[in-house]
Formats: structure tokens, sequence, C-alpha cells
């Protein structure tokens, strides 16, 4: 980078230190834009991402007067962002450790069609096939694999047997093999992965 | 960093989303690790995307707007606190809210009968994010005030008035309770938005995702609700009714948008009143059952009355009135009747 441009750019962070709204429009023009692509490359979901530019520049002018360098402001951007990319992938995790499990279980055979399938794409048919279980079923098998309940805390929460919740499991899991075998893909690991 | 996750963050960068790398990464972030290689390697990332000038620039202006609007929001706030004789700000939100500490001390006894209230509140014709002692976080609604103990962290217990939404943090040892004037809402972990303003008979809970169990605060019902659906209950008419919704429209407020869906005018109408704090009248003869359907920003009110006298057959007015002297009462009102 030119010298000329960096003294420019601790310029505007003095500026924007001293709370002076075009300084923060400059630095806004000058790293939203990769800011944006960075967090993009994660999430490869625009709206989220955006969320995230705006939390971390909201953030920046709040810890204003924080920011000691140059250095110390392109770092301390970074981590917010990253902090936020966390977050983000942390509620994923929650929210489809479970599909990963039984899509791992379809593609088990086929080790290089893991690495040639789209991730979202995969995750949609898990969901699919999630949704074709009848309601109570789906329910009682999202509390046991996604909230990992186990059987006598669904039995309590939904007031109702435990060999209900037994039977609903089981019938769950039946429907997702023949599902998966209908489907042509290996369910080998199958029961070994679902009967913990 | 094993070579395979390497070979995970690379192809993400390079946009090729295989299965197996993103769950790979997905599993890494979202488990907050940190290894010192992964973490350089991250870094190596920022700095590459940084030097590259080839990237093209994305049109981020609508986002240095909304950033703007925040840190205008926050200073209001900061002027209106000081009219606060008790108030502290909660630096762990994003926008800032009233909090109101109440220490109720009985004479010469000390902890045992104290209890702890933490309230905040949000000012009409706004909206805010919040955080919980337990990681749970949310939005609250204008106009709209949530309550908790600060022992919150032994019992998961929020009270509410008016609109809120939770993005509750999973815990199943652990239940999260959410008690409203006419219903209480049970869950685990999971989203879902509920309503029940102190001065409004229908009390509402929408589900975002995960499970939620709804009862009404006299035992008139119990219900379990999944992902999408809706449960609206009257308890004036002891009335129950339960939908499926697209329940993204039912939380847009949050992301600053209001969304009405195939709504009635009476819907409409109390939407308006409570997202923009102004005072609606419905001349409701012959409009009982014209459905809208909208989405657009929430702060432009002219632009919205504008597109709704243009697909509906009806006439409004904008009118300013006199508030009384301690500053209650609404502004402005609008007549809406037909046209």
């Amino acid at each position: 980078m030119p010298n000329n441009q960096t003294n420019n750019e601790l310029e505007l962070i003095q500026k924007f230190k001293n709370g002076d709204s075009a300084a923060f429009d400059a630095l806004f023009a000058l790293y939203a834009s990769k800011l944006f692509n960075f967090v993009n490359k994660y999430l490869d979901l625009k709206e989220e991402a955006e969320e995230i530019v705006q939390d971390v520049f909201l953030n920046l002018w709040k810890h204003k007067k924080e920011i000691r360098s140059e250095k110390a402001f392109k770092s301390y951007l970074y981590q917010i962002a990253l902090n936020n990319i966390r977050n983000y992938f942390n509620k994923k995790l929650v929210q489809e450790k479970h599909k990963q499990l039984i899509a791992q279980n379809y593609l088990f055979e086929k080790e290089s069609d893991a690495d040639e399938l789209d991730y979202e794409s995969v995750i949609k048919e898990v969901d699919q096939l999630i949704d074709q279980l009848p309601p109570k079923r789906k329910e009682i098998f999202l509390l046991s694999r996604k909230e990992g309940l186990d059987i006598s805390e669904i039995a309590n929460y939904l007031n109702i047997s435990e060999a209900t919740v037994k039977n609903q499991i089981t019938s769950a899991v039946a429907f997702l093999k023949k599902a998966a075998k209908e489907s042509g893909l290996s369910n080998s690991l199958f029961l070994v992965l679902f009967y913990r | 960093m094993t070579t395979s996750k390497k070979k995970d963050f690379e192809n993400i960068f390079e946009g090729k989303r295989s299965f197996s790398s993103v769950s790979s990464v997905i599993d890494y972030l979202g488990r907050q690790k940190k290894e010192r290689e992964t973490e350089d390697f991250q870094q190596n990332q920022w700095h590459h995307i940084l030097s590259d000038d080839s990237i093209p620039s994305a049109d981020l202006k609508h986002v240095l707007y909304k950033v703007k609007y925040d840190i205008l929001f926050e200073k209001n706030q900061k002027q209106r606190k000081l009219l606060l004789s008790i108030s502290a700000v909660a630096a762990s939100l994003l926008l800032p809210l009233i909090l109101i500490f109440t220490l109720n001390y009985q004479a010469g006894i000390h902890t045992k009968n104290t209890s702890n209230l933490v309230e905040l509140h949000c000012p009409e014709g706004t909206r805010t994010k919040f955080t919980l002692p337990d990681g749970s976080s949310g939005w609250l609604a204008g106009g709209s005030s949530i309550a908790y103990n600060l022992d919150f962290n032994q019992a998961r217990n929020v009270s509410v008035n008016g609109e809120a939404f939770f993005d509750v943090k999973r815990d199943p040892k652990n239940e999260f309770t959410v008690e409203l004037n006419d219903i209480t809402v049970r869950v685990l972990g999971t989203q879902f938005n509920v309503l029940n303003y102190n001065d409004d008979p229908i009390s509402e809970v929408v589900v975002l995702s995960g499970l939620v169990q709804v009862a009404g605060n006299e035992n008139q019902f119990q219900e379990q609700l999944s992902n999408n659906r809706k449960l609206q209950f009257q308890s004036e008419k002891n009335e129950l009714a339960l939908s499926h919704v697209d329940a993204s429209s039912y939380t847009a407020w949050k992301k600053g948008r209001l969304i009405f869906n195939n709504e009635n005018l009476e819907e409409v109408c109390r939407k308006i009143e409570r997202y923009y704090n102004i005072e609606v009248e419905l001349k409701t003869e012959g409009l009982d059952n014209q459905l809208f359907r909208a989405d657009i920003e929430i702060g432009r009110l002219s632009e919205l009355l504008n597109y709704m006298s243009l697909a509906l057959p009806i006439k409004y007015e904008l009118t300013n009135q006199n508030q009384n002297k301690t500053g209650e009462g609404k502004s402005q009102k609008l007549t809406i009747s037909k046209n």
C-alpha cells in the first residue's frame, strides 16, 4: 500500500475516533465491501452477511474511542466479524447437526459424493424426508435427535408413556431407513448410528 | 490444522460448497474451536481479500443507512435516559434499553425476601435487541417491555407485555418460560414470536423453529406448536385458533420490515397503531372482507397509506391531536373509511 494512502487512512481513523461521521462514511466505503466479501465467503447468504457487516460497523462506532492505531482498527474489524461468523455457525450447527448425521449415513459408501454434492441441497433433501413423518412422530424424533432429550425426558415433556416414545422413534428411523434404500443410497451405517 | 481441513476452508473460499467441506467448516466455527494454524489460515484469507483490488465492490449503501439509523436511535435513547431517575444502560445490548432495577428490601431482613427484578422497556415507534443472562437473545417491539429476576440462570422465566421475539439458547435441563397476560409459553430451545398487549384481549404465539408449549393462564387450554404454526387466543371470548402461517412474516418487524400477508383491515390497523404509535380509527362499514398484502420498511407511513389506498377502496385522513398534560395519548390520529 502506498505511503500517502496509509497516512490518509490514519487521518480518517483519527477523525473517526473524534466522532466525525464523514470519516466514518469514508471508512465504511473503504472496508464494508471487503468485509462483506469475506463474511459472505463463509455464509453464502447475502442478507445474513449484510446483517453481520451492519453489526460490525455499529460496534466499531460504539467502541471508536478504544481504537489505537490503523492496525488496531483493521484487527478490531476482523475480530468482530469473526465472532459474528462463529455465532452464526453455532446456530446453524444446532439447527442442522442431526440432519448432517442423517445425510452422512446416506452418503457413507459413496465417499466421493460428500465431496461432490452441494451442502444446502443435501440438507434440503433430508428436511423433506423428515417432513414426511407424521406430525407427532416428527416431533418426538426431533426432540430426541435434535434437542438431544432422552426417552424419559421426552415422555415427561409430552406427558406420554416411554413405550410410546420408543415406538415412535423406532418407526421414524425405520421410515428414514426405507427412504434411504429407495433412493438407492447406502444405509449400512444407519442402524449403528441411530441406535446409539 | 489437518490437510483435509485446510482443503475444506480453501474449497469454501473458492465457492465449492460440498457437503463434506461445509459440514467441516460449520463444525469448526460452530463449536467455537480455536486452533492456531486454522486461525492463521483464516486471517491470511482476510488479508488476501484486503489486498485484492480485483474483487468487485458490493452495493452496501442501505447497510450504512441502517447503521446510521441505529447510531441516531442510540443518541436519542441517551437523551431520554436523563429523564429517568433510576436507570442504567446494559452494555451487552445492540441498542441500549432502559433498565430499571427494583430492589425491595424488607426492614431488617436482607437476602431472604428480596426480589431483584430487571425490566427492559422499548419506547414506542422503535425496536430493540436484547440479550438475557443465559445467552438467549431476542427483539423487543415498540411500546413493549420484558422483565426477569436477577437470578435468571436458576429459573429461566421472563414476563412480557407487548410483542417480543425470542431466540432461546437450548438447555434441555432448564426450561425457559415466557409469561404473558393471558398465556404462558414453555420451551426448551427455539425461536418464536409472542404478542400480548395489556390493553388488548388478543394474545398470539408464532413459532419459527423448534417446539413450544402454550397454556392459558387460567388453564383454558394447553397446546404444542411446531414451526410455522400460529396460536391466537382471545381471552374475553375464550376463543382459541390454530393455523399454519409463514412465520417469517410475523417476525419481519425485528428487521425493520412490516409484512401483511392477506390480513384483514382490522388486523392491519392494529399493526399500524403499534408500529407507528398513532391512533387509528377504522370505519368498517363494507370493508370487513378486504384483505391486504404488503411488504414495506417500517418508518414510512405515508408510503404505506398511499399503497393501501391504491390497493383497497379506502380513503384516509391523518390529523394531529392534542396530548394531555402527562404526555399520554397519541399525537396523531389516522381515520380510514370507505371510498
